[in-house]
């Protein structure tokens, strides 16, 4: 975990990805505002800001606001191995279990849900199932789901305090759009109202999310 | 609800400007400058300007319209303001575009301040009345379109005549003939504004308008007391050596040239159709009366022009005051016997000589034909009076004005007043006076027949147009007689309070008023007009052309003022 979130961000990609690849995890706790979801071994953990949705039973749609990369039994601490010399591929080929030690999980704060067949920007009315799958939406299923503005609501107050995760949606919603600054734009101007009590996480946002060239 | 409508239309949302295309009709197709968010029918409404809608292309003074669910209302941009909704992004300014792009119109916007006029019922035909009330929260506001501006202001026809265009609109706006004439008028403005340019104008309007009615009762004519001689034979234009067409060459046999002074005339290459006199037998001791601070005579010496008067009759007067040497014992009883000391006597007598000095008093009136003036007005044409030299004098100007208007006021009432039927009544006369504040101050007012015109109005077919910079030196209550007034930059703030006097909403219209061009722009207001209006007057430098090319091209018709003035 040492790259920060920022690099994680600019990390992002999901067009390259099938359909298995996308399943992402499995939703080991649930509520109606967020989910904790473990990664399969074999898959690619999401990204921070990413939009992901349920793949079997009542589908949500999260942003994802943590991820978190531990040793499997919480009572045997991680030893560092290998001495200052080795870089990170020579610790692995040396101790190539270590992998085997170690999951993923991540949380995914809960900003809209189905609802026969339409796009409800609100929390669902029950939670998701358990051991459902989770998967990262593809380009086409992101700029679909933020054509409409109303799912800005639901993010800031569910990811109050988190607005790097605000910021990082916003940035890899606006890669799928065909003109994204101007998508960044509209996010922004719909952001004003919203956190017009809230002067400096408006500002926060704004700042992470201008495109560097202005 | 406010915040997020205006971002739905704001973020480009094309869908809204597609179902208003469906909706029909030339209004829909004018995007929305912003909706209504507060407002009163006293103050006027304020719309918050929509994000992308340009604030710097709101003047003061332009028109919207704003659409209720069922009436449409018709307003006038008083005032324009910038406001936050959010005050920390103001206490520290964005400095990247972004930002600025995504604040402008959430954050940030601008309020037009609009001051409610008229509203009509949603259907095209409907009538136009004053508004009474306020359009609802979130009613949307759009520029006036063309097609409102003529249903208001009616298109120019024999009733109606042109005066100018809106500001930032291509569309044309119409003064009500009849309705003009009806009341009393002034053209008020600081010198350089345009006043002499505006009123040849519409004295040229008048006379072809007048023309082209039917009914001799809707007829009117014009007397000119032309001070500076801008409006006879041809007057002065903006620039140097420029020279405005006047309504005897533009008019020719409908408009009657005199002169006060024939030696000025004949300097200027001007041939008058005929020369004025005043007789001493003309003048009244009310007119030295109004005189009196012109004159720097004393209270006593007026109050001895009335007992002159009655000692040796209201024809004979003012030649034997001239006369009397109070050095003569005969003389001096006299004055004693009237109570009029010697001092007194010296004060008159030097203003008096003052007046009888200037060429155009005679003692005995010379002239063959006494009453060409009057036969003329009577005859249906215009007179343009110039002043020559003796425009210079405002106490010449003011004696003539007023013996010449008594004159013919008398003959106007008797003949009103004998009139049995509509025909017989004489046609409408429209004195035209420059400097009125001089005339119609709170002192003299009461003592000049301007006065009384202006407080009679049109009971006897007569009313005035007063051309003044002074407005606020003018009688309130003749003020408040002034049925439309055009205004051109007024920045006196007296002034400014009295030409909009007894207008609703005048605290708004001052801006305006304060914010006119110093040129080509005039707000006209009043009987006239159904709502305020700023009027952009065409280019001077047309005036001329437009002359030059109508002296080329003189031919049977008679082309309308707007185009003499201004089309090449």
């Amino acid at each position: 975990l040492a790259a920060t979130l920022g690099e994680i961000v600019e990390q992002a990609t999901t067009a390259d990805l099938t359909a298995s690849e996308m399943v992402a995890g499995r939703i080991v706790a649930a509520g109606i505002e967020a989910f904790d979801a473990e990664c399969f071994p074999q898959s690619a953990p999401p990204v921070a800001g990413a939009l992901v949705r349920t793949v079997d039973g009542p589908v949500v749609y999260a942003a994802v606001t943590s991820i978190e990369t531990s040793g499997l039994d919480p009572s045997r601490p991680l030893v560092p191995h290998g001495d200052a010399a080795d870089d990170l591929d020579a610790v692995l080929a040396a101790n190539p279990h270590l992998p085997l030690l170690l999951h993923t999980s991540f949380h995914g704060r809960i900003v809209a849900f189905e609802d026969g067949g339409a796009t409800n920007y609100a929390l669902p009315e029950r939670p998701p199932a358990l051991w459902a799958r989770v998967r990262v939406c593809d380009v086409a299923e992101q700029r679909q789901f933020t054509e409409s503005l109303d799912f800005l609501e639901p993010l800031v107050a569910a990811a109050s305090g988190e607005d790097d995760v605000v910021a990082a949606f916003l940035r890899q919603s606006s890669r799928a759009h065909p003109r994204s600054t101007a998508f960044l734009v509209d996010a922004g101007r719909a952001l004003v109202p919203l956190l017009s009590r809230e002067p400096d996480r408006l500002t926060a946002i704004l700042r992470r999310i201008r495109p560097a060239t202005t | 609800l406010n915040e997020r409508r205006i971002l739905d239309f704001g973020a480009g949302d094309d869908g809204y400007d597609g179902n208003f295309d469906a909706i029909g009709g030339e209004q829909w197709n004018r995007p929305i400058l912003g909706v209504v968010t507060t407002g009163s029918l006293t103050k006027g409404v304020e719309i918050r300007l929509q994000a992308g809608v340009s604030v710097e292309t709101m003047a003061a003074g332009r028109y919207v319209t704003i659409e209720g669910a069922q009436s449409r209302f018709f307003g006038m941009i008083t005032d324009v303001e910038l406001r936050s909704s959010i005050t920390e992004v103001v206490a520290t300014p964005p400095d990247d575009e972004f930002t600025r792009q995504v604040l402008d119109g959430t954050a940030v916007y601008a309020v037009l301040k609009v001051s409610l006029m008229l509203r009509s019922d949603r259907a095209d035909s409907a009538q136009i009345e004053p508004a009474r009330t306020v359009p609802g929260h979130f009613t949307t506001a759009r520029d006036t379109s063309q097609t409102e501006i003529e249903q208001i202001f009616g298109s120019e026809d024999s009733n109606h005549f042109l005066i100018g265009s809106p500001i930032d609109m291509d569309v044309t706006v119409c003064l009500d003939y009849r309705r003009f004439i009806e009341r009393s008028n002034g053209v008020f403005g600081k010198t350089g504004t345009g006043k002499t340019f505006l009123s040849r104008m519409i004295l040229l309007d008048l006379i072809q308008k007048s023309a082209a009615q039917r009914e001799p009762s809707e007829r009117c004519v014009n007397l000119i007391f032309d001070m500076h001689n801008d409006y006879g034979w041809e007057g002065q234009s903006e620039g140097p050596g420029r020279r405005a067409a006047g309504l005897k060459q533009l008019e020719g046999s409908r408009v009657v040239l005199m002169t006060l002074d024939e030696e000025n005339a004949r300097q200027r290459n001007v041939r008058p159709d005929d020369v004025v006199t005043i007789a001493y037998g003309d003048v009244e001791p009310n007119d030295i009366e109004i005189l009196r601070e012109t004159l720097n005579l004393t209270q006593n010496a007026v109050e001895a022009t009335h007992q002159l008067s009655r000692q040796f009759g209201p024809s004979q007067w003012l030649a034997q005051a001239l006369k009397l040497d109070e050095n003569d014992e005969e003389t001096a009883a006299l004055l004693n016997r009237l109570g009029i000391h010697p001092s007194t006597m010296l004060n008159l007598r030097r203003g008096l000589q003052r007046l009888t000095r200037n060429g155009f008093m005679v003692e005995r009136s010379n002239s063959a034909r006494p009453n060409s003036l009057i036969e003329n007005l009577l005859g249906g044409r215009s007179v343009v009076l110039e002043f020559g030299r003796y425009g210079g004098q405002i106490a010449s100007y003011m004696l003539v004005a007023n013996i010449l208007t008594r004159r013919i006021y008398n003959e106007y009432r008797s003949r009103t007043e004998a009139a049995r039927t509509a025909e017989e009544q004489p046609n409408h006369l429209v004195i035209t006076i420059e400097e009125a504040h001089k005339f119609l101050a709170p002192s003299v007012a009461g003592q000049t027949i301007f006065g009384e015109i202006a407080r009679e109005m049109r009971k006897y077919n007569v009313t005035l147009m007063v051309i003044d910079q002074r407005p606020s030196a003018i009688d309130e209550e003749v003020m408040s007689q002034i049925g439309t007034r055009l205004v051109c930059l007024l920045d006196n703030e007296r002034d400014v309070d009295a030409v909009l006097a007894g207008v609703s909403g005048r605290s708004e219209l001052r801006t305006v008023v304060a914010k006119l061009d110093t040129r080509q722009q005039a707000l006209i207001l009043g009987h006239a007009v159904p709502m305020p209006v700023v009027v952009r007057l065409r280019d001077y430098g047309e005036v001329t052309r437009g002359y030059e090319s109508f002296r080329e091209s003189i031919t049977g018709d008679a082309p309308r003022a707007s185009d003499l003035l201004y089309n090449p």
